[in-house]
């Protein structure tokens, strides 16, 4: 599988998903004006990736900002990986916010309530 | 006719400035555009002291209304490439102790009414029962058509409001309107 490694832009996080390690990591800002071509390859990706069933699966997200489309898109990368949760396989979404953001810390927890996936909040300098 | 001349520029200047504008554009709205006017926003909030918590709200919603504008203003000019983008204005000022971020732009009269009607709705709910109506609409599988997912939009800037939502139609011809909406974002706020 391919390791799929890019740079924020503007409106884009960055995106590190690693088949060796398992290990998916999304930083930064997601704003684009259609997020569906944006988030469409990743989660084909990761549907691809469930497929071969990995050990581990880690989910890093921090994002500072993501607007109401891209939230529905990140729901959608959720959905596919509580699919592999669902089948025996480990999941973890480490949900990262920087230090005092509330606001990015609820809305974490706000998909935790929802998703069946094992949620870790921490707080980062 | 254009009023504004050289010699009532500095008119024109004080009436943006006591007017407590900090960033105002009218024009065509490009996701490229956004970035940038996104980045002086935020650098002209900081310079002013004003908290990160609510740059970042003040950010979320000028992201969602000029996206607004780009996808659903009536008056669409066409690009280079082919794409089209939305015409429109957004102003962002501070009166007292809120922010405002104020967008408009031309919409069919026949998308009044509906839009009158889901605004409506909104401004009746409580926050939570708008946080509730948020997740099942993000949660819905089904692939939302256009107005829906600005619907999304919508109730989201009503969740980060800290007054409620208000808007106005002005008629402009006999197919269109103008349609304004404002959003107010408390200056100082609890974290």
């Amino acid at each position: 599988m391919e390791h799929i490694s890019r740079e924020a832009t503007g409106d884009e996080p960055a995106v590190d998903f690693n088949p060796e390690t398992g290990q998916l990591q999304l930083t930064g800002e997601s704003y684009p004006e259609y997020p569906g071509i944006f988030y469409t390859p990743l989660i084909k990706w990761a549907e691809q990736f469930i497929t071969t069933k990995p050990e581990k699966i880690e989910l890093f997200i921090h994002l500072r900002y993501f607007n109401t489309s891209s939230s529905k898109c990140l729901i959608d990368l959720l959905e596919i990986l509580e699919e592999y949760a669902e089948t025996g396989g480990h999941v973890t979404v480490f949900w990262h916010y920087d230090q005092g953001d509330v606001d990015a810390l609820e809305a974490g927890k706000d998909l935790d309530e929802d998703i069946q996936l094992h949620f870790v909040f921490e707080e980062v300098k | 006719m254009s009023i504004i001349t050289l010699k009532n520029f500095y008119q024109f200047h004080k009436t943006f400035e006591n007017s407590g504008i900090i960033v105002a554009y009218k024009g065509t709205m490009s996701q490229k555009g956004l970035i940038e006017i996104g980045s002086v926003l935020r650098t002209n909030l900081q310079a002013n002291d004003v908290i990160l918590r609510v740059i970042k709200k003040i950010f979320a919603v000028f992201v969602e209304e000029a996206q607004n504008i780009m996808k659903y203003s009536a008056d669409k000019k066409k690009n280079r490439d082919g794409t089209e983008t939305g015409e429109g204005m957004i102003t962002i000022f501070k009166k007292d102790d809120h922010f405002y971020i104020v967008s408009g732009n031309v919409i069919k009269n026949s998308d009044v009414e509906p839009l009158e009607n889901r605004l409506d709705s909104i401004a009746s709910q409580t926050k939570d029962e708008l946080r509730q109506l948020a997740k099942g609409k993000k949660f819905n599988t089904e692939k939302l058509t256009g107005t829906e997912s600005a619907g999304i939009g919508f109730i989201e800037m009503a969740i980060k409001a800290d007054k409620p939502l208000e808007w106005f139609f002005e008629p402009t011809d006999h197919q269109h309107s103008f349609f304004s909406l404002s959003i107010a974002i408390k200056y100082s706020q609890e974290s």
